[in-house]
């Protein structure tokens, strides 16, 4: 099987087989941080659909030397972006569960094992991010969902380090007062009463 | 459940390996007492646990599908994903166009009238005109707009990056 650098090489050169695999090995990573930025899933196939086709038109002209995957996302997210703004934000009327608890479920080894359900989990986001900025919700989403550091959101958004900052300090405070305010049952009682930090 | 993580390590979970962030993660989704020490400082951290859970296969799968019939298919990509939205712009332009040279034509006369003094050559608007429609190669359009001794060809592509 081949590593992810030479499909990519392959695919530039025009190999379909080998773009095909990198559909597959990326498509995940497209379609989730397309819907948490757009925030309904039939978006985010339609913009996965349109970056990888974009990416099959433009890859002949892509520098190897830089890095791909920071490459795609800029693409992916520039054109959630516009989703967003074309069609506005999806999912902000998300129910609220009439007992905050059950965004836990109880596991099988006791109070500290009561797992999360990402599922209400996915929907308490959708209802609060729909408040943010769409550079705000991008960055945010690059930042903390799929793990980028500062200076890597910055290149993949084209802007400044502090711009970044800036935005992530804004969508934290706009999702922190969203969850004290509408679910204070999802910070469990140890993390209860943190004071709001600014993570570099 | 695997054994606890270290705080350290829960605390600098942004700066491990993806492969290492998302063991982390899916601990921490089973984990409510792990969880509290990792959003102690920020709520809003929760929502990184939403890398743990996975989407539908069907919807992944989908994008390939349509990435490959769309690449056989040889179709023209759009501007942007809402690409329905350039499709109705173009056509909003050249229906403003076609009124507009209606409009010129039901008032030609009046206009005619209202010329003092016409300018030598000018022979007015001849009341013909006609639009067609031509072979369009791909999403491009092009018509031709003919009134009297004026032919206007138009061509709109969404694809020309002028």
């Amino acid at each position: 099987m081949r590593d992810e650098a030479e499909l990519i090489r392959a695919a530039i050169g025009g190999d379909r087989e080998a773009f095909e695999s990198l559909v597959v090995l990326k498509r995940e990573r497209v379609v989730r941080t397309a819907y948490q930025v757009t925030g309904d899933l039939e978006d985010a196939r339609d913009v996965a659909q349109w970056v990888f086709l974009r990416l099959w038109k433009v890859l002949p002209r892509f520098d190897p030397g830089r890095r791909f995957d920071t490459w795609l996302y800029r693409i992916t997210v520039n054109a959630a972006i516009d989703h967003l703004r074309t069609r506005g934000p999806k999912g902000a009327i998300q129910p609220l569960p009439e007992d905050p608890a059950v965004l836990e479920r109880a596991g099988t080894g006791g109070e500290a094992e009561r797992a999360l359900d990402l599922e209400l989990l996915q929907k308490v986001f959708l209802r609060l991010a729909a408040r943010l900025a769409p550079r705000q919700r991008a960055a945010f989403v690059l930042r903390e969902i799929e793990g980028k550091d500062t200076a890597e959101v910055a290149r993949i958004l084209g802007v400044r380090e502090s711009t970044v900052r800036n935005h992530l300090h804004q969508a934290r405070r706009i999702l922190q007062a969203g969850i004290r305010r509408d679910y204070p049952g999802l910070v469990p009682p140890s993390a209860a009463g943190g004071e709001d930090e600014e993570p570099s | 459940m695997k054994p606890h993580p270290d705080p350290e390590v829960l605390a600098g979970a942004d700066r491990l390996a993806p492969d290492a962030r998302m063991e982390v993660l899916r601990h921490l989704a089973e984990c409510s007492a792990c969880r509290g020490i990792h959003v102690a400082s920020d709520p809003a951290k929760l929502f990184g646990l939403l890398a743990a859970r996975p989407l539908p296969a069907a919807r992944l799968d989908e994008v390939s599908t349509r990435v490959a019939a769309a690449i056989d298919s040889g179709a023209r990509l759009a501007r942007s994903p809402g690409g329905s939205r350039g499709a109705r712009a173009v056509t909003a332009v050249a229906a403003s166009l076609v009124l507009a040279a209606l409009t010129l034509l039901l008032t030609g006369d009046r206009l005619r009238g209202r010329v003092a003094a016409p300018v030598a050559g000018f022979t007015g608007i001849t009341p013909a005109a006609s639009l067609t429609l031509l072979d369009s190669p791909g999403e491009a359009r092009v018509m031709d707009l003919t009134m009297g001794d004026t032919q206007v060809v138009m061509i709109f592509d969404r694809e020309l990056d002028l």
